[in-house]
């Protein structure tokens, strides 16, 4: 007797759908487990690579991309965290805290899904991301997320982070 | 109750406990206000598996019906508890870029017709109840399945970050409606009711499930303190250091081409 098609349709969609939940469950695990500590060591590995980069060439210099695209992506899940775990506790109530909070949110998501299409391009055409013009863009856009998220905490917390030199 | 085997007790009793403690848990953190409809969803069905082995020691036929008329509710609670948690995460920033809704509109409308085609195509006779249950049923774990699927690939792709409780509660889900798709794609297929050894699996997911969402809800939400302003003075510094390297790099780039 031949197996209908449906049969297929079923595990496929099941099997995709605990096997996503799986791999997502332990992802999220290690975003809780990261530190600060963490961050700035992935700071000065993205800073090194891409003081590298214009050294290197052809799969070596794709290699570099694809580190720092998701190491930049690992920024994103730790800020988001960090800026989303108050915010889902309890709204701001202050108009401009919760601006400043969009606004770091808003800038977080920008990154997040350019460098996922990065990671997505090099992974199918690695040629239009071979010249690594995308994945400096990213870097360069990501330094406005942390700048965001540091005009958060300056108006969050105006005593501690007040001494904070910030580029406007 | 002739029917059971000590095999159908495990789960049984074991999620009923479960579902007790989750109760206990959710009332004591607080967490009925955050998650009202899983909560009503938990609730609903202790209740059901308290009351249908009553029912199911008095007749096994009127068992099977009670059994098949919940399950409709069943789904229905289900899928609130999915928008519930897909509501949670999208709080804050509900903005979808209009290509992605554009995305997510297209995968539903196949989604909805993958399913409808399962209902039109059956494998097997839809005359009977027990046959036309069991192709319905089919039909809507695939789509609980393929909801859930979307949201958790549309949340990631957006950047959405899922907290540690609402994720516990997704992700049971994820794990019971999988299971479950994969019995009912069977059942109707063979057009087997219940019986063998498959449809006892499905009771066992439930009860992962519940202990998935005991253990998740049990554990507080992992808190974070903002960067210290010595970390955030050093991540700045090594900011202006990738402004210097890509500086650098651009000015490369107009001189030549890089490749």
């Amino acid at each position: 007797m031949a197996i209908p098609i449906s049969i297929y349709i079923c595990i496929g969609m099941a099997m995709l759908t605990i096997a996503y939940g799986i791999m997502h469950a332990l992802e999220l695990r290690r975003i809780e487990s990261e530190t600060s500590g963490d961050v700035l060591d992935r700071a000065r590995q993205i800073s090194e690579a891409l003081q590298k980069l214009k050294e290197l060439e052809g799969k070596e210099r794709e290699a570099s991309c694809r580190a720092i695209a998701r190491a930049v992506r690992n920024d994103c899940d730790f800020l988001l965290d960090l800026v989303w775990q108050p915010y889902s506790d309890a709204p701001p109530k202050d108009k401009e805290l919760e601006r400043l909070t969009n606004e770091a949110l808003s800038q977080i998501h920008h990154v997040y899904r350019m460098v996922n299409w990065i990671l997505f391009l090099l992974r199918f055409r690695p040629s239009l991301v071979r010249d690594c013009r995308r994945v400096t863009e990213a870097v360069l856009r990501s330094r406005q997320m942390w700048i965001a998220y540091a005009r958060l905490l300056r108006a969050q917390y105006p005593e501690e982070y007040g001494s904070l030199a910030l580029e406007e | 109750m002739q029917h059971f085997q000590l095999v159908d007790y495990i789960p049984w009793i074991g999620s009923v406990i479960s579902e007790l403690v989750l109760l206990v848990i959710m009332m004591r953190r607080g967490l009925t206000r955050r998650f009202p409809i899983f909560f009503s969803s938990i609730v609903f069905d202790m209740l059901r598996e308290i009351t249908l082995p009553a029912v199911a020691y008095n007749s096994a036929r009127v068992y099977s019906y009670s059994y098949w008329i919940s399950a409709p509710v069943e789904y229905t609670i289900g899928f609130a508890v999915i928008l519930e948690a897909f509501r949670y995460s999208f709080g804050a920033d509900a903005r979808i870029p209009p290509k992605t809704l554009r995305w997510l509109a297209i995968l539903t409308v196949l989604l909805v017709g993958l399913a409808a085609f399962l209902v039109l195509h059956p494998d097997i006779p839809t005359g009977t109840l027990s046959g036309l249950v069991l192709t319905l049923d089919r039909s809507i774990e695939l789509l609980r399945c393929g909801v859930l699927l979307l949201v958790w690939i549309s949340a990631s792709k957006l950047g959405i970050t899922w907290r540690h409780h609402v994720w516990g509660i997704v992700f049971g889900l994820g794990i019971h409606s999988g299971i479950s798709l994969i019995v009912a794609g069977v059942h109707a297929t063979t057009g087997t009711m219940c019986g063998d050894w498959l449809a006892r699996v499905q009771p066992f997911s439930y009860l992962a499930a519940t202990i998935v969402w005991t253990v998740y809800l049990w554990r507080p939400e992992p808190e974070r303190g903002p960067l210290t302003l010595n970390e955030l003075s050093l991540i700045h510094y090594l900011l202006g250091s990738y402004r210097k390297a890509l500086a650098e790099i651009r000015r490369l780039w107009l001189n030549g081409n890089p490749d």
